[in-house]
């Protein structure tokens, strides 16, 4: 089962939250939402919800593990790698 | 002091009834109209559930005319027809026995359906019969002519797409018209009809709840959508006087402003909320202990009601908590959010239960929110005598809207005012803006093979001031249109940089909107399936959106319309501003005209006949923006728009040179008149019209609203730098004839 990389991760966050940063440009602890973050809202958190879903088959259907996940693109790495499930990028 | 302002008439099409005493009773005895969808496939989405209408059946059209009335327009024409019999102004014959009419409507989708259906099978690559109609018919400005030709009247039609309050901006922007002395009868309302684009859209954004919507809840978890019409007939005091008209009630009040703290979440507090409702009490002139019930926006979403809740104990209590003898109900769980017609409908109901005593309960709370707990309305409960009511829609892009009916006791000076009393209207221009497309013409392609590729007018967006606007946090999402929108109002502002925002109006006008947005919308939907729709594109395929990151980037914080329509809705708009600034709503109004491409309107345009055959020279379809920045006139302001004026609305091309000239009979002869449609096919009409000079003004393409837009800021110029008056046509190609008189003296 391939392994998400973090380069994927930022593509990913980048074009689906039409970002005018380079994907280089967020770094792995970088947080995603609030203050000195890369400037995510909630409309942006849904919309990771659906394209990694769309993705990875991985359904995130929890609120509040979802604000967990999503802190920064480091931890939504980690909760990833721990979701059983499809993996391949459709 | 301007006159009073009554309702005569009312009429509606809801999920709980065909006519508005049906869906009344099933309303106060508790009725819910949810059910499963079933008008297209659901099976994907999160939701199942809505509130849909019944069609209404007309046994006097005939089955070909009826199978042509979108449903949108069927929803709609039963609603206003069933207003104008309730006020009887409806003839024997079924038709409306005034013959001009003002028409103040709003909708979000339109006819959406049709909209959908040219979308899938363009990229299905079908080339069948019917895209005409599909492509041609689906925009708002199709219902109102339906409205119009069924029922037998013409007059200004203004189309209000501000989201879910629109409905009331709708009734409320009717009073306006009358208080400015614009007219001194109107047919308001809205409609809307149910479509997937939308549901979906609603879907995608969880925004729904999947079991039961439960306003004020503390177990809400999202709205149910709906479907609806609702009209009502709106006269100033004097005239329905005067005709002997049985008054319902009086509209006293209408409060609208902008939420610009986020495109799809309310303040916290509900700050705007509160400036609505105050407005309209003011206005009304009732103390706020005479308001018994409000109609809430009560959607059953999570931020929205507790938002609600603060604003209604910050108007009626002491921030905290709310007297019990205030009865509020939303009315959302019964028929659902109906969007577009939602705040006419609500209004309905609160003129009922101010007419009645009955109160419409609040379904489905277990447990209410505390702030709110002691005020929801329950079934069955005691009719009350009240002297007045409120209804608020708080809407998404942050529209804000209340009325405030109280009951109506005539007034001893009212028949003094006999007659219409059209004001002199001069509106002083201070800034103007115009994004130009670039003057190169690349080639745009259809989605479907058989349109080929057309040349185009486009802007180029990497260009200043573009490349700076885009750089803008709010605009991040926003479409092409919101960038083009806001490049041509700072310039517009820039020429009065000092003006007080909080005081400063935005109208804008549109025909497609935001179409890049939908398109990609619901092609993703069509090609990766419902499950997958994407919740940052729809709200950005909302009419209002670019207005709101418009007004949100430029801090302006008064009222914000978006207006649809064809190319006459630009004059539609400065109308809207004439009105707002001589009710001394604004100090200063930002009109703004935009249009965006898309190879769905090259598709779109190939199936209307208009673009020249592949090679030759004429119609180019183009895009960008223009804006003026309007304030009252004064003696010593040396740029005006002095007179506006339409012709009937036509019906088909050999109606409209009558229009024209119906028009232009109605502005001096002796002005200098500009030629604005050398390369459409109004082009041969406007040659053969009477009248003096002409002057032909530079074309960037054909932009409907835009190139309306372009137009008035050349023309201006031209009046400025020679002194003298510029009649300026408008000719909108789908039924409205406009013009505007510009005057540097």
């Amino acid at each position: 089962m391939a392994e998400i990389t973090l380069d994927e991760l930022k593509r990913l966050v980048v074009e689906n939250c039409v970002l005018k940063i380079k994907p280089e440009e967020i770094g792995e602890a970088t947080p995603l939402f609030g203050p000195g973050s890369v400037g995510l809202d909630s409309l942006d958190a849904l919309q990771l919800t659906v394209a990694i879903e769309q993705q990875y088959g991985i359904v995130i259907n929890d609120a509040k593990v979802a604000r967990e996940a999503m802190q920064s693109l480091g931890t939504l790495r980690s909760w990833l790698a721990q979701q059983p499930g499809p993996r391949v990028k459709s | 002091m301007s006159e009073r302002v009554v309702v005569t008439g009312m009429g509606a099409v809801t999920p709980l009834g065909l006519d508005f005493p049906s869906t009344w009773r099933q309303l106060v005895a508790g009725r819910t109209a949810a059910a499963p969808v079933t008008l297209f496939d659901v099976a994907s989405c999160r939701c199942k559930q809505a509130a849909t209408c019944a069609l209404p059946d007309f046994a006097d059209l005939p089955a070909k005319t009826l199978a042509r009335l979108s449903r949108a327009s069927r929803l709609a024409l039963a609603a206003a027809r069933e207003a104008l019999a309730d006020a009887r102004l409806l003839d024997s014959r079924g038709k409306s026995s005034v013959p001009h009419l003002p028409l103040s409507v709003s909708t979000t989708g339109g006819g959406m359906a049709l909209g959908e259906q040219f979308l899938s099978s363009m990229l299905a690559q079908h080339r069948g019969p019917g895209q005409f109609y599909r492509a041609s018919r689906y925009q708002a400005q199709h219902q109102t002519h339906d409205l119009q030709r069924h029922l037998g009247f013409h007059g200004p039609v203004t189309i209000i797409a501000n989201a879910c309050a629109s409905g009331a901006n709708a009734i409320g922007h009717g009073a306006d018209l009358i208080r400015s002395g614009a007219c001194n009868c109107v047919l308001a309302g809205g409609y809307e009809a149910l479509t997937e684009l939308i549901y979906v859209g609603f879907d995608c954004l969880q925004a729904m709840s999947p079991d039961c919507c439960r306003p004020f809840d503390v177990a809400r978890n999202g709205l149910m959508l709906g479907e609806a019409a609702a009209f009502a007939v709106l006269e100033s005091e004097s005239h329905a006087q005067a005709r002997g008209a049985q008054i319902l009630c009086e509209l006293a009040g209408y409060g609208h402003a902008t939420d610009l703290h986020h495109l799809t979440q309310p303040h916290p507090r509900g700050a705007t909320a509160v400036t609505v409702m105050r407005r309209a009490i003011a206005q009304a002139g009732v103390n706020v202990t005479d308001i018994g019930y409000v109609n809430a926006h009560g959607t059953g979403t999570p931020l929205n009601d507790v938002s609600e809740g603060k604003a209604f104990a910050t108007m009626f209590g002491d921030g905290s908590t709310i007297p019990p003898r205030l009865r509020i109900s939303s009315t959302k769980a019964a028929i659902g959010h109906t969007l577009g017609a939602a705040g006419s409908v609500e209004a309905l109901f609160a003129i009922a239960a101010l007419q009645s005593g009955q109160l419409p309960p609040n379904l489905n709370v277990q447990q209410p929110e505390p702030m709110v707990a002691a005020n929801l309305v329950v079934v069955g409960e005691r009719r009350m005598d009240i002297p007045a009511t409120l209804t608020v829609n708080l809407g998404f892009g942050g529209s804000n809207a209340a009325l405030v009916f109280r009951r109506y006791e005539p007034h001893p000076r009212a028949a003094t005012h006999a007659g219409a009393h059209k004001p002199q209207m001069s509106l002083a221009i201070c800034g103007m803006g115009a994004l130009l497309p670039s003057e190169t013409s690349p080639r745009m392609k259809g989605l479907n093979e058989s349109t080929g590729e057309q040349v185009v007018c486009c802007v180029d967006r990497t260009r200043e001031p573009l490349a700076t606007v885009q750089n803008e946090a709010r605009v991040r999402r926003a479409s092409p249109l919101t960038l083009y929108m806001l490049a041509a109002a700072q310039h517009a502002l820039a020429a009065a940089p000092e003006l007080a925002r909080d005081r400063l109006g935005v109208v804008a006008s549109f025909n497609t909107g935001a179409v890049v947005a939908t398109r990609r919308f619901f092609e993703g939907v069509i090609k990766t399936g419902q499950r997958f729709a994407s919740p940052n594109l729809f709200p950005e395929t909302v009419f209002n959106s670019p207005t709101s990151h418009v007004a949100a980037v430029l801090g302006a914080a008064g009222p914000c319309y978006s207006l649809v329509g064809d190319d006459a809705a630009w004059v539609t708009a400065i109308r809207v501003a004439a009105a707002w600034l001589a009710n001394g709503l604004v100090d200063h109004a930002l009109v703004i005209g935009a249009v965006e491409l898309d190879p769905i309107v090259i598709d779109a345009f190939a199936r209307t006949g208009w673009l020249p055959p592949h090679g030759q020279t004429g119609y180019v379809p183009s895009e960008g923006a223009g804006a003026l920045l309007l304030r009252r006139a004064e003696l010593q302001d040396d740029l005006q728009i002095v007179q506006l004026a339409d012709g009937f609305t036509y019906r088909n091309r050999n109606d409209a040179p009558g229009s024209a000239r119906d028009c232009l009979a109605q502005f001096p002869a002796d002005v200098v008149r500009c030629h604005t449609a050398q390369h459409n096919w109004f082009g041969r009409i406007e040659e053969q019209l009477p009248g003096g000079k002409r002057v032909t003004l530079p074309y960037h393409g054909d932009a409907f609203v835009a190139s309306a837009a372009w137009n008035t800021v050349a023309a201006a110029e031209l009046a400025r730098r020679e002194h003298r008056r510029i009649l300026l046509p408008v000719w909108g190609l789908t039924g409205e004839c406009s013009a505007l008189l510009l005057a540097a003296e």
